[in-house]
């Protein structure tokens, strides 16, 4: 990797947008390619968001620069080039901050809206 | 010719919207996964697809001609740049006026050295110097958009009064007051704030020896063209040889004492106020060459600066299409 880490602190400083959150949580279970990835993140999202191949690859190309993800391998099916991404340790500390950053959010939302609920379900957890 | 031909090719077209870098690296795998995503028996993209791979495309065509364009060398040249040129330029108008007023004081009566001096033309001076130098101090706080913001109004300012002065009687005017440099040096540190880790970045690679080599340089520039600096005194043949032989040595000490690839873009970055300032003190001065300058003006200020541009944008350009093929090689590997 070439870019030293001056110039990869945007991310990590400014709220991750829904679609890349959704990436790399697909990656969180492992290497995929990309039809792969466009599927599980319908699938996560609950069909609420469906990428489409040129987001994907915009995506997929800036993680990349990013140090965020890299190619974990490629192959070749019906004649067609299949490449796989993978999380790198860089990308998975990105998203478990990003997460982190959400539940707390998440949580401090719950709180102000159901008082009561909420404690309940802290007491329990 | 078969429905997935006919849909590939259909593909392929709406890849053109992508860089020829992204469909080298991409392009076969996109079309794979639209043929996969795409219905059976299609033969033209869903709408849907074709504005998202406009869309896509676009956004890599401007990811790559912003912050993705200039390699870390030059990024790190524009942030040196953006502490350098500002503090060299401060130190300047501090020591010349200094040594400029403290002359007149002597040896004229007070309100006789405020006219001598210009007054009011160097008090418009220290507003324009402080409004150009300020704003990287901004961004050395941590202030980086504000400094931006700060920094584009000198720079917009300029540039209007700039286009104002060719409209009106007095082409030369802006040249007479010294403004053109002030004029470059604004619109650089803009850009150099804008597409550079800024000024935090610069002060992290810089050494005291180029601090040393930067304060001896103006300083030394400062008290050389004390006398040139207001207006109907001739300068001198001395003066003009201190002033190059003071901006070579500092050229020499800016390689030596950077990393020799930042050391060297900052230098054609400096040169483009730089040139602009050398001319606007041989005009101002009767140096040399004075008469030529004021009759041609800006005309023999801004093509040669207009080259210069050219020459910087295309090693910049170069450079960052160079680094990007490093990084694809090395993703590629």
């Amino acid at each position: 990797m070439i870019r030293s880490s001056v110039y990869n602190t945007g991310m990590s400083k400014q709220a991750m947008r829904e679609p890349t959150f959704l990436i790399l949580t697909a990656l969180a279970a492992g290497p995929q390619h990309g039809y792969g990835i466009l599927n599980d993140v319908a699938r996560i999202s609950d069909d609420r968001v469906r990428l489409r191949a040129g987001t994907l690859y915009a995506a997929l190309d800036r993680l990349r620069s990013d140090g965020v993800i890299d190619v974990d391998g490629e192959e070749i099916v019906d004649g067609r080039l299949r490449r796989y991404y993978r999380l790198t340790p860089s990308g998975t500390q990105v998203l478990a901050a990003e997460a982190a950053r959400m539940a707390v959010n998440a949580t401090v939302a719950m709180h102000r809206l159901n008082p009561g609920t909420a404690a309940l379900a802290d007491a329990i957890a | 010719m078969n429905d997935t031909s006919a849909l590939e090719r259909w593909y392929r077209r709406l890849l053109a919207w992508f860089p020829a870098e992204h469909r080298r690296a991409y392009g076969d795998e996109m079309i794979g996964v639209l043929l996969a995503a795409g219905s059976e028996g299609r033969r033209r993209p869903a709408a849907g697809d074709v504005i998202d791979l406009i869309r896509g495309g676009l956004r890599a065509r401007l990811r790559q001609a912003g912050d993705g364009s200039p390699d870390v060398g030059w990024r790190d040249a524009l942030a040196v740049f953006s502490i350098v040129a500002p503090a060299m330029a401060l130190e300047y108008f501090v020591v010349n006026n200094a040594v400029d007023w403290a002359y007149k004081l002597l040896s004229y009566p007070p309100g006789m050295a405020l006219y001598v001096n210009n007054g009011p033309i160097a008090l418009g001076g220290l507003v324009i110097f402080l409004a150009v130098t300020l704003p990287p101090l901004l961004a050395l706080r941590g202030f980086r958009r504000t400094a931006i913001v700060a920094a584009s109004i000198p720079a917009a300012v300029l540039t209007l009064f700039r286009i104002g002065s060719l409209v009106g009687s007095r082409k030369n005017f802006f040249l007479l007051l010294g403004l053109d440099g002030y004029l470059l040096l604004s619109v650089l540190v803009v850009i150099a704030l804008a597409v550079s880790p800024g000024p935090r970045r610069g002060a992290a690679i810089m050494t005291a020896r180029t601090w040393s080599v930067v304060a001896i340089a103006a300083g030394i520039a400062a008290v050389a063209t004390t006398d040139l600096r207001y207006a109907y005194q001739a300068g001198t043949k001395v003066e003009a040889i201190v002033l190059a032989a003071t901006f070579a040595a500092a050229a020499v000490g800016l390689v030596v004492t950077l990393p020799a690839r930042v050391g060297r873009r900052l230098l054609l970055l400096l040169a483009i106020p730089g040139y602009a300032i050398v001319m606007e003190l041989v005009a101002n001065g009767g140096l040399p060459f004075a008469n030529t300058v004021d009759q041609f003006g800006i005309g023999l200020i801004y093509p040669p600066t207009a080259v210069l541009i050219g020459v910087v944008g295309v090693l910049a350009w170069r450079s960052g299409r160079r680094s990007r093929e490093t990084v694809d090689h090395d993703h590629a590997a």
